[in-house]
């Protein structure tokens, strides 16, 4: 029998789903409102040339992703070459510099007045504000996703399954190509679904390098050409696309997708000392790229900066970037938990499909889910204020307490991570048996009860890993923090985006020092939690 | 220092002396190791063309270490190993495993999970340069499994896995042929096939066999020899064989 209190937890399942429909919706219906004269122009003129550009930029991105994920992660599972062993977990640090810093650091080592041609020389002039350096800088950036799934996959199967090759007359190179790539092909798309997705949703470096894609087409229409319409027309859009792309990998990753493990222990393929030192140099490129250059640049700007006022000033900025992102995370964590919790509660289908879009929220970009956020959080302010007012005979009108406050950001990170939070939290409940809750209730337990006593305290690691991505992503977030931040409150995302905007890339090098070091934190989670197959892989050795 | 070995065909020997002479799978004085642990030391074995042998042994012992060795999978410490006349790994040296002309049924079958029955079976056609349709389809109906030519691994049972894994083998025409545990997931009628498939394949190719078996295996499989290991050392005492053949 279904008590009052299970449909309580539902209300408070479809409250939280509301937080990704309600913004999305509201677009929509904006969207779909006669033409005002600017927003069909602007989707007329601009819609088929940001879409155009999205899709080269994320083939290119993918392109770079995949080869320097898929390369390096082949090499470190079957071969033994110096550095194999720390490889697989530096191959992690990119992810600790935003791709907008690292498009900063690419533009001024490149650039005709920039560091590296001051240090070297007279070097040939080169354009770094394209579409193929957008999409080279988001590739190295975004090379670890490829990395991290394709290393899984090849460590679970690869050698043994190239190991079944030999023995029936194929090279490695031969079994790569005909097995392990195959082989490994559902996990390989995942990683490029998430570049790709990343790809799609990303602000700051094509902002910065001038690319019109759909993403910053619809921050400058709702910023630069004031048309919220047309913004939510081009967003509607984007809409569109993100989902017929997600159709399409959900296609690709459903087919084949029966790898399984073996105990087959393979010795890793020792190489030539030449080849050897050739897969070395291959494997560190992209950290090299990702990570070594960009920060290495940053510090070298920090140093020529004016160290104490610069400090100084970001000091403040951090406050209110890790203000912002500990009340995010930490509501974050606790509405993921309350997500997962719901759907063990067998509840009807429509509370299932609710707790199912909440993850969703993750693939819509930043200026999309800040213009929807912004939109309905205006319309909500109106609406009180007008209600205030006929109860005080406009004495007293609250003003923009929702659309004009910390609210609106943190409410816009509950939209776009709450996908983040879900995924250890998910892990965690997961390590519960799913009868565990029915056991408790026949014992009389509520499940208020059971989710304090039982599944809180089970998960509690997973909320922290939760609280500590979500707060990492809500710190390095930029277009979303652009849009909603009240006045007069920078985080240091948005501070670096504006001195580097204004060519003082020199005293954008704190803020961006400052945002690299809260990237390290998740990373080293990362790392923490890849350690065991890379501990198995580095013990598989010395046995053998 | 002894060598642990007891030969039939007075195989001590032959293993040096008459290794350009005499051909079929010949391990000289190999011994292997697991960490600090020997598995076994200096033993010596050899199986004449077209024979089949059954190697026996506790669990953990290091037969499927042998076979590997064999294979080339993993390397042994000291000893040579020859097939056929030539060396195939002896003072460091070693031939790769998709040089050796050396095929090894695995445990636990160890398909390629993203291909097919029929896609699996000829996966080695293409590089050995063997008529895949006639070869493939030959030995996919004697092995009972003309019904399953699309379905994927995961879509098998253990025993049919197992008679895939033992047709890519044959499919791939090998010089020496070695099975781990193959009948271990068969019914009796299976099992038949698996031995019959095997022996042919042993009559026809002049091929050495190499079968680690624990329990029952097939008439049919027509073995002549079976070796023990043992406290780390191999021996062949026919008297041990207490498994006992089926049908």
């Amino acid at each position: 029998m279904i008590g009052r209190e299970d449909r309580l937890w539902w209300i408070a399942a479809a409250g939280i789903a509301s937080l990704v429909v309600v913004p999305i919706g509201a677009l929509v219906v904006m969207a779909l409102q006669p033409d005002d004269g600017v927003s069909g122009h602007i989707l007329a003129t601009q819609g088929p040339r940001y879409t155009a550009n999205t899709l080269l930029l994320v083939a290119l991105a993918v392109a770079v992703a995949a080869s320097l994920g898929v390369i390096p992660a082949w090499l470190c599972t079957t071969c033994r070459f110096p550095g194999r062993v720390v490889i697989p977990a530096a191959m992690l640090l990119p992810l600790a510099v935003p791709p907008y810093l690292s498009a900063y650091a690419f533009a001024d080592a490149l650039s005709p007045e920039g560091t590296l041609r001051a240090t070297l020389g007279n070097l040939p002039a080169i354009d770094v504000r394209t579409i193929w350096t957008a999409g080279f800088v988001l590739g190295v950036s975004l090379c670890p996703y490829v990395f991290t799934c394709a290393r899984r996959a090849f460590i679970a199967q690869a050698p043994h399954t190239l190991a079944v090759a030999r023995t029936l007359g194929v090279s490695p190179l031969a079994g790569f190509f005909r097995v392990a790539l195959p082989a490994a092909w559902p996990a390989i798309a995942f990683g490029i679904a998430l570049v790709a997705m990343e790809a799609v949703a990303d602000f700051g470096v094509c902002d910065y390098l001038a690319v019109d894609t759909l993403t910053t087409g619809v921050y400058r229409a709702w910023y630069a050409q004031d048309s919220t319409p047309g913004a939510a027309r081009l967003a509607v859009l984007l809409i569109a696309l993100i989902s017929a792309g997600g159709i399409v990998f959900c296609m690709f990753l459903t087919r084949d997708a029966n790898a399984r493990g073996s105990t087959l222990k393979v010795e890793p393929i020792a190489l030539p000392k030449a080849l050897a030192c050739v897969c070395t140099v291959v494997c560190s490129l992209p950290i090299v790229l990702g990570f070594v250059l960009p920060s290495g640049l940053f510090v070298v700007l920090s140093l020529q900066s004016d160290w104490a006022t610069g400090f100084e000033r970001s000091v403040s900025i951090a406050g209110h970037t890790l203000m912002v992102a500990a009340i995010a995370a930490g509501i974050g964590a606790c509405l993921a938990s309350i997500t997962e919790f719901v759907r063990l509660l067998r509840p009807p289908l429509a509370v299932r499909w609710a707790t199912a879009v909440v993850p969703l929220g993750y693939a819509i970009p930043g200026p999309v889910i800040a213009i929807g956020m912004l939109t309905s959080l205006l319309w909500l302010d109106r609406r009180l204020n007008g209600v205030t007012a006929s109860l005080t005979d406009d004495a007293w009108k609250p003003g923009l307490v929702l659309s004009g406050s910390l609210v609106a950001i943190v409410l816009g990170c509950q939209t776009r991570f709450l996908g983040v939070a879900i995924a250890p939290v998910r892990a965690s409940f997961r390590q519960l048996s799913p009868r565990m809750l029915e056991a408790s209730r026949s014992l009389g337990t509520r499940p208020i009860t059971a989710f304090g006593k039982i599944y809180v305290p089970a998960a509690i690691g997973g909320m922290a890993a939760a609280f500590v991505l979500t707060a990492a992503d809500v710190a390095k977030e930029l277009p979303m923090m652009l849009v909603l931040r009240p006045f007069d409150f920078d985080t240091l995302a948005v501070r670096a985006y504006q001195l580097a905007k204004d060519e003082r890339l020199t005293e954008a090098a704190i803020p961006g020092l400052g945002l690299m070091l809260l990237g390290l934190v998740p990373v080293s989670l990362l790392v923490l939690f890849e350690r065991q197959p890379i501990a198995t892989d580095a013990s598989n050795d010395a046995e053998q | 220092m002894t060598t642990n070995v007891a030969m039939p065909h007075d195989a001590t020997n032959d293993t040096q002396d008459g290794l350009d002479a005499v051909g079929g799978l010949v391990l000289t004085n190999v011994s292997a190791s697991y960490g600090k642990r020997t598995l076994f030391d200096r033993v010596s074995l050899r199986i004449a063309p077209g024979e089949v042998h059954l190697l026996r042994g506790r669990s953990g012992i290091g037969k499927s270490t042998l076979l590997r060795i064999i294979v080339g999978l993993a390397t042994q410490r000291v000893g040579t190993l020859a097939l056929d006349g030539r060396e195939l790994a002896s003072d460091g040296k070693t031939t790769p495993p998709e040089r050796r002309g050396v095929a090894l049924v695995f445990q636990d079958a160890q398909l390629f999970p993203h291909m097919s029955v029929i896609r699996n079976v000829a996966f080695a056609c293409k590089e050995r340069g063997i008529d895949r349709r006639r070869t493939v389809d030959a030995l996919i109906e004697s092995l009972g499994l003309e019904h399953r030519r699309k379905a994927k691994p995961a879509e098998l049972s253990g025993g049919e896995q197992q008679r895939v894994a033992v047709a890519r083998a044959l499919a791939s025409r090998p010089r020496a042929l070695l099975l781990d545990e193959p009948f271990a997931n068969l019914d009796a009628e299976s099992a038949v096939l698996v031995g019959e498939a095997v022996s042919t394949h042993a009559r026809r190719a002049n091929a050495p066999v190499l079968a680690v078996c624990h329990d029952s295996y097939p008439d049919c499989l027509g073995v002549s020899q079976t070796w023990i290991m043992e406290g780390g050392s191999l021996s062949c005492d026919n008297a041990k064989d207490i498994a006992r053949p089926i049908g």
